[in-house]
């Protein structure tokens, strides 16, 4: 057998040797001293594959977070653009909700007032005029149905009455205007007054005029109509009462009458057809139409 | 001193095998860094010193990859003795060289290890395993072997003096 350079005949000798035992210590794990130097060996190991298994641990964590960066960039653009359309939707789900409120409580108004014949309608254009307060309602193929000076109403209250009719278009003179005066009466103290539009620019109000001067009216007292009027329903919500306003020449005071419905944000209302002739919680017979 | 820097050499590149294998354990990818220490000690440093610290290397390489204590010295013990008696025939300091040493000594190395598994392991699927291991360890015998011969001899700082015609170590022909 050639020796290799450096390779003495001692050093393949020992190498012989070693390598052996190391194929028996291999070959027969099982026997006692391969079995004590094993258990010996891999004791003497165990916390040095465990400090090593922890750092790759820590490397390979470290490994997987950069890669995970490199999509963030475009996982980003993907949720700016789903938080986009996101937000269409939500605008569209807000006034879906806003008009189901508005719709529930028109409904829920129809059913505890069982003595009007109502008719459903929805606002289609309102009056860019700051002083002339008027609304249009599309009365589709009820149209028929509608007559000038038929009141309308809101879930929250008096609205105005129809003015001006087409085949499927009215216009609704609105509480405010300056041309509407209703009859009315405050709610507690049942002292009558007219309540006439103010023609505000700025607000929708009425003046409550022709209340006497002895009567004291209490801001935030709710103001009904009468029904004496033949064009109002009896007990319909117009507003509430506010500050008080008089001349001393007049003999008369006035006061302020916040209407009730929300004038500026009416999308849907109904048109009172006429009474049913029940109560309004619709158990008992009180008369024919009006 | 110099045995101890020897010592050094082969612990960290021991650790980074074992580290490089739990980063990606069970990965055929991962280069056996002792593998070609022990080729690199057989043809730079073929002494019996060195084959006591290839000895306590593959001791703690078997503890370190828990698989029974012998089956490391078995394989590169026996790769240190043939690189030591090759490396007077091939010129391993030549890249070519280097190339030939590192994809043969792998490839001897799957012998050897099928040679100990044939002997002490005979339920193994061992026809599987070797052709499952055959192409990868050619090829970073082959790729890697040659960088990390360059960079131990850059570290041991042996590389000036060695004969580049015969690849042959100046010292190593003094001593004979």
């Amino acid at each position: 057998m050639p020796v290799a350079v450096g390779l003495s005949r001692r050093t393949l000798v020992i190498g012989f040797c070693l390598i052996t035992g190391s194929i028996c210590s291999a070959v027969f794990p099982s026997a006692a001293i391969t079995d004590a130097i094993n258990r010996s060996v891999w004791s003497l190991c165990v916390p040095i594959q465990s400090f090593i298994g922890s750092q790759a641990a820590f490397v390979n964590r470290a490994w997987h977070d950069v890669a995970r960066l490199s999509s963030v960039n475009a996982e980003n653009e993907r949720l700016k653009h789903q938080v986009e359309q996101l937000s269409v939707l939500q605008v569209r789900v807000d006034r879906l909700k806003r008009e189901n409120r508005r719709l529930t409580q028109l409904l829920e108004f129809g059913e505890t007032r069982k003595d009007l014949r109502l008719l459903a309608a929805d606002v289609r254009r309102r009056s860019n005029s700051p002083y002339f307060r008027t609304i249009g309602l599309d009365i589709g193929a009820s149209g028929s149905a509608v007559e000038v000076g038929m009141p309308v109403i809101s879930s929250h209250g008096l609205v105005g009455q129809i003015r001006r009719l087409t085949a499927d278009y009215a216009e609704v003179l609105l509480v405010t205007d300056p041309r509407t005066a209703v009859d009315v009466v405050l709610e507690k103290s049942r002292v009558r007054g007219i309540a006439v539009g103010s023609g505000d620019p700025r607000e929708h109000l009425m003046t409550l005029k022709y209340i006497d001067r002895s009567t004291i009216v209490v801001e935030g007292e709710r103001v009904l109509t009468t029904g004496d009027d033949g064009r109002f329903p009896a007990d319909l919500l117009v507003g509430v009462a506010q500050s008080k306003t008089s001349s001393k020449s007049s003999p008369f005071q006035g006061a302020g009458v916040r209407p009730s419905a929300s004038l500026d944000d009416l999308r849907a209302v109904y048109i009172v057809l006429g009474t049913t002739g029940l109560s309004p919680d619709g158990g008992q017979f009180v008369g024919g139409d009006r | 001193m110099k045995i101890i820097k020897v010592f050094m050499i082969g612990a960290c590149l021991l650790g980074m095998d074992v580290f490089l294998h739990e980063l990606a354990p069970g990965n055929l990818w991962c280069p056996p860094l002792l593998l070609f220490f022990a080729v690199w000690l057989g043809t730079r440093q073929p002494s019996l010193a060195c084959l006591l610290v290839l000895w306590m290397l593959t001791i703690l390489e078997d503890g370190l990859s828990s698989t029974p204590v012998g089956t490391g010295l078995a394989r590169l013990g026996t790769l240190y003795l043939l690189s030591g008696m090759v490396a007077q025939k091939l010129s391993v300091q030549r890249t070519f060289g280097a190339v030939v040493l590192g994809a043969s000594t792998c490839v001897l190395d799957l012998i050897c290890w099928a040679i100990l598994a044939r002997l002490g392991f005979p339920d193994m699927a061992l026809n599987e395993k070797l052709s499952t291991l055959m192409l990868p360890r050619l090829v970073l015998g082959a790729t890697c072997a040659p960088v990390v011969f360059w960079v131990l001899d850059r570290i041991n700082g042996r590389s000036a003096s060695v004969d580049r015609v015969s690849g042959l170590r100046l010292d190593a022909s003094k001593s004979r």
